[in-house]
């Protein structure tokens, strides 16, 4: 491991706050000196915020019509050996109404 | 015997929140289950994706609610219900990875996937997309950056879902991140 490779393996530990004092000292030492170093650190800094502001993105298909069928048959299941507790069933076809038989639109309009 | 039908409307009503759809679902009503897969699918589905791959992401979604539904039972609300189906989601993309890592009979940190990653072409001249960044990692790197980095976990708690030592996922974590920001375009 090059002298460079120690310093910036260290660089991770010391964005999430994880190096102990006398290392994190050192190396803001080295990074006044280093302008590598510290050009690296922002551009892990901008890895970790890209990350945080990554979107949650719903799924491109109905995926409800799947799961409706398969805890529905559980249900009933259930049903069978336990009569007289509440069925749920499915309507046939799904929950989703209003989506042309597309299966493109589910329940949450994804 | 009773038999509901569930049906769905655009203008269906809302009931009385989470809380009291949980209640609902755990005692076997479904339109209540549809309304916190609602809420929380798009959360679930990018979690899989980013984890494991687009391609397994709808099956595991799926299965991520199938479970979900079986052990409603035993959320006790010691937690938020949208954190206790998230590590319920880890656990079973946790789960998949493990059975494809015996399946195809390879190691976990899987080095040839490293070294797969470390010859993409950089492209200095223009900033890839993130998320296809994040599928170019390798798995154990992959897995530890989404953990982290993405949904926030701790170390600690990335070691008792992964079963490796805090000191594995700290170096993982790193590598994870200097090979993001060569996909990204920095180097």
């Amino acid at each position: 491991m090059s002298m460079h490779e120690q310093w910036t393996d260290m660089l991770s530990d010391y964005l999430d706050g994880d190096l102990p004092e006398a290392e994190r000292k050192a190396l803001e030492a080295h990074l006044l000196e280093c302008a590598g170093c510290a050009r690296t650190l922002e551009e892990l800094r901008e890895v970790i915020d890209a990350a945080k502001a990554l979107p949650s993105m719903p799924p491109g298909i109905d995926l409800w019509r799947g799961i409706s069928a398969r805890i529905d048959q559980r249900a009933a299941g259930a049903a069978l050996r336990l009569a007289g507790n509440q069925v749920r069933r499915a309507a046939a076809g799904g929950p989703c109404r209003g989506d042309g038989g597309s299966g493109r639109s589910g329940p949450c309009g994804e | 015997v009773t038999t509901a039908v569930v049906t769905w409307s655009p203008d269906r009503p809302k009931t009385g929140g989470i809380e009291s759809d949980v209640a609902l679902a755990a005692g076997g009503d479904a339109s209540a289950f549809e309304r916190m897969y609602c809420t929380h699918v798009a959360k679930v589905h990018s979690l899989a994706r980013r984890m494991i791959g687009p391609h397994e992401a709808d099956e595991i979604t799926q299965d991520v609610f199938v479970r979900a539904w079986q052990k409603l039972g035993t959320f006790r609300g010691d937690s938020a219900f949208g954190t206790w189906l998230y590590r319920l989601a880890v656990n079973v993309i946790i789960e998949r990875r493990r059975s494809h890592a015996i399946r195809n009979n390879r190691m976990a940190d899987d080095a040839g996937a490293v070294d797969r990653a470390m010859i993409l072409p950089v492209r200095s001249d223009l900033r890839i997309d993130v998320d296809h960044a994040i599928e170019q990692l390798p798995p154990g790197a992959r897995e530890i950056f989404v953990l982290h980095d993405v949904e926030g976990y701790k170390h600690r708690e990335i070691a008792s879902l992964l079963d490796i030592a805090s000191g594995t996922s700290k170096r993982q974590l790193h590598r994870a991140r200097m090979l993001m920001r060569r996909q990204l375009g920095a180097e």
